[in-house]
C-alpha cells in the first residue's frame, strides 16, 4: 500500500484517531503517514470541540404553530431548496467532503503531481550512498594508524561490498555481481588477511590480538551465512557469485581464526 | 457553514504540510541499478585505494594514496562536467573529493610535515605534495565548463569548499 492509498483510507476513516490494524503497520513505519494520521485525528478533536450553532429562537415556535394549524400538509423543508446557501445548509456534510476531497487532491498534485512535470523538464541525480560508503572507508583507512585500526576498517568495508552484493543479486547483471565478488574477495585476501600476517608481534597485546582476530573471524562467518541465506532468494545465474562470496567469506573466517589461536 | 469552511481549510493545510514533511523516498530498485552502472569503474578504483592505503606504513604515503583517491574523484568529476553535464553528479563527486582532501589527505600531510626532517628527501616531497595538491584543487574549477554545470548553485557550493581547502596546502 502506498503512501497516497494510506493518506486516502485515513481520511475516509469514521475516527482518524482509531486507526484499523489494516493500516497500522504503514503508519508505523511511515513517518509522512504517521505524521497525517496525527493531523487527521488531532482535525478531529476540535471538530468535535466546535459549537453547533443554535438555531434561531423563532423558527422553532413557527414551526410548531404550523404543525397545530395544519398537521397534514405541513411542508418539508429539505425537498425544495429555495437558494444555494439552503442547498449548502441541507447537504453540507456532501459538500464538505466533496470540497475536502478536491482539496486533497491539488494538495498531492501540488506536492507529486507538479514535482513529476518538473521531473520530466530536469531529472534530478540521487546520491550513491554505496559510493559515500566506499569513499568512508578509504578516509577510516587514511586515518588508522595501528593494524588494529586498518584491520577495522578492512572488515567494514566488507561487509558493505557484501551487503551491496546481497542488495544488487536480483537485479544486476552476473558481470556486475561478479565485479562485487572480485572486490570482497581482495579486500579480505589482499587487505584483512594481509595486514593481520603483516602484524608485528608488539603491535598489541596477545590478547587483545586474539580478540580483534576472533572478532573479524566471526563477522565474516555471519556474512558467510547471511549470503548464503540469500542464495535461495535469487535468480540461478546469481547463485554461483553469491556462493563464491560465502566461499571467500569463510576463508577468511578460518585463516583469521587459525591466526587468533 | 462555518465547519465545512473549517474543514476545508485544515485539510487543505494537513495536505500541503505532510506533503513538505515527507522524508526522502528511499532508492528504487532503478536508481540502485542506474547509480552501480554509473559508479562502477570508480568504485573498482576506490576499493584499489583502499588496500593500497591499507599497506600504507607511515604518514606521508598515506597522504600519498589519499592524493591518488582525490584525483581518480577528480577524473571522475571532469567526466560528469563535460560527457555527462549532470550538475547532481559533479556536486556529489566535489563533496567527495572535499572529504577524502580535509579528512584524509590534509591530516596526514600535516603528520608528516611534523614528523619528517625538512631537508631530508621526504620532507622535500611533504613540500612538493602541498603545492601538487594546491594545484589539484584549482584544476577543479578550470575543468568544469561554463554552461548550466558551473552555474548550478550545488556546483558552485561544493567547488567554493574545495577552494576553501586550498589554504590547508601550499603554505
Amino acid at each position: 500500500m502506498n503512501c497516497q492509498t494510506v493518506q486516502n483510507k485515513i481520511l475516509t476513516l469514521p475516527d482518524p484517531r482509531h486507526i484499523p490494524d489494516s493500516l497500522r503497520e504503514h503508519v508505523g513505519s511511515c513517518g509522512a503517514c504517521r505524521t497525517w494520521a496525527e493531523l487527521a485525528g488531532r482535525l478531529e478533536g476540535f471538530l468535535e470541540r466546535l459549537p453547533t450553532p443554535a438555531a434561531p429562537s423563532d423558527k422553532k415556535a413557527a414551526l410548531i404553530a404550523r404543525l397545530q394549524r395544519h398537521p397534514e400538509t405541513v411542508e418539508l423543508a429539505a425537498e425544495q431548496p429555495r437558494s444555494f446557501r439552503e442547498f449548502l445548509r441541507q447537504n453540507a456534510t456532501l459538500v464538505g467532503g466533496l470540497a475536502a476531497a478536491i482539496m486533497v487532491a491539488i494538495g498531492v498534485w501540488a506536492t507529486l503531481g507538479k514535482n513529476g512535470t518538473k521531473q520530466d523538464v530536469e531529472v534530478a541525480t540521487p546520491k550513491d550512498p554505496f559510493l559515500e560508503k566506499m569513499v568512508q572507508r578509504d578516509v577510516a583507512l587514511a586515518k588508522a594508524t595501528t593494524y588494529g585500526q586498518k584491520l577495522e576498517a578492512l572488515g567494514g568495508l566488507a561487509d558493505d561490498l557484501s551487503a551491496e552484493a546481497r542488495g544488487l543479486a536480483r537485479i544486476a547483471n552476473p558481470d556486475e555481481l561478479r565485479d562485487v565478488a572480485r572486490w570482497f574477495d581482495r579486500i579480505v585476501k589482499d587487505g584483512m588477511i594481509r595486514q593481520a600476517e603483516k602484524m608485528p608481534g608488539n603491535a598489541m597485546t596477545p590478547a587483545e590480538r586474539k580478540a580483534q582476530l576472533t572478532e573479524l573471524a566471526r563477522k565474516l562467518g555471519e556474512t558467510a551465512d547471511e549470503v548464503k541465506k540469500a542464495t535461495g532468494e535469487v535468480p540461478p545465474d546469481a547463485k554461483p557469485i553469491l556462493e563464491r562470496i560465502a566461499d571467500t567469506a569463510r576463508f577468511g573466517q578460518k585463516k583469521l581464526q587459525d591466526m587468533a589461536g | 457553514m462555518v465547519r465545512v469552511l473549517l474543514l476545508l481549510i485544515s485539510f487543505a493545510t494537513l495536505a500541503a504540510w505532510a506533503g513538505a514533511q515527507g522524508p526522502t523516498p528511499p532508492l528504487t530498485a532503478a536508481d540502485k541499478m542506474k547509480l552501480f552502472k554509473s559508479n562502477r569503474t570508480l568504485i573498482e578504483n576506490l576499493v584499489n585505494h583502499g588496500i593500497d592505503l591499507s599497506a600504507a606504513d607511515k604518514p606521508l604515503t598515506r597522504a600519498e594514496e589519499c592524493r591518488k583517491t582525490a584525483v581518480t574523484l577528480g577524473n571522475y568529476l571532469e567526466r560528469a562536467a563535460k560527457e555527462d553535464r549532470n550538475p547532481d553528479r559533479v556536486a556529489e563527486l566535489a563533496d567527495l573529493m572535499g572529504n577524502v582532501v580535509r579528512d584524509g589527505l590534509a591530516p596526514n600531510l600535516d603528520e608528516a610535515e611534523r614528523t619528517t626532517p625538512a631537508e631530508s628527501p621526504d620532507g622535500k616531497r611533504v613540500k612538493e605534495l602541498q603545492t601538487i595538491v594546491a594545484n589539484d584543487l584549482d584544476n577543479v574549477r578550470s575543468t568544469i565548463p561554463a554552461g548550466k554545470v558551473a552555474d548550478s548553485p550545488k556546483v558552485k557550493a561544493a567547488l567554493a569548499a574545495l577552494t576553501d581547502l586550498k589554504s590547508k596546502f601550499g603554505k
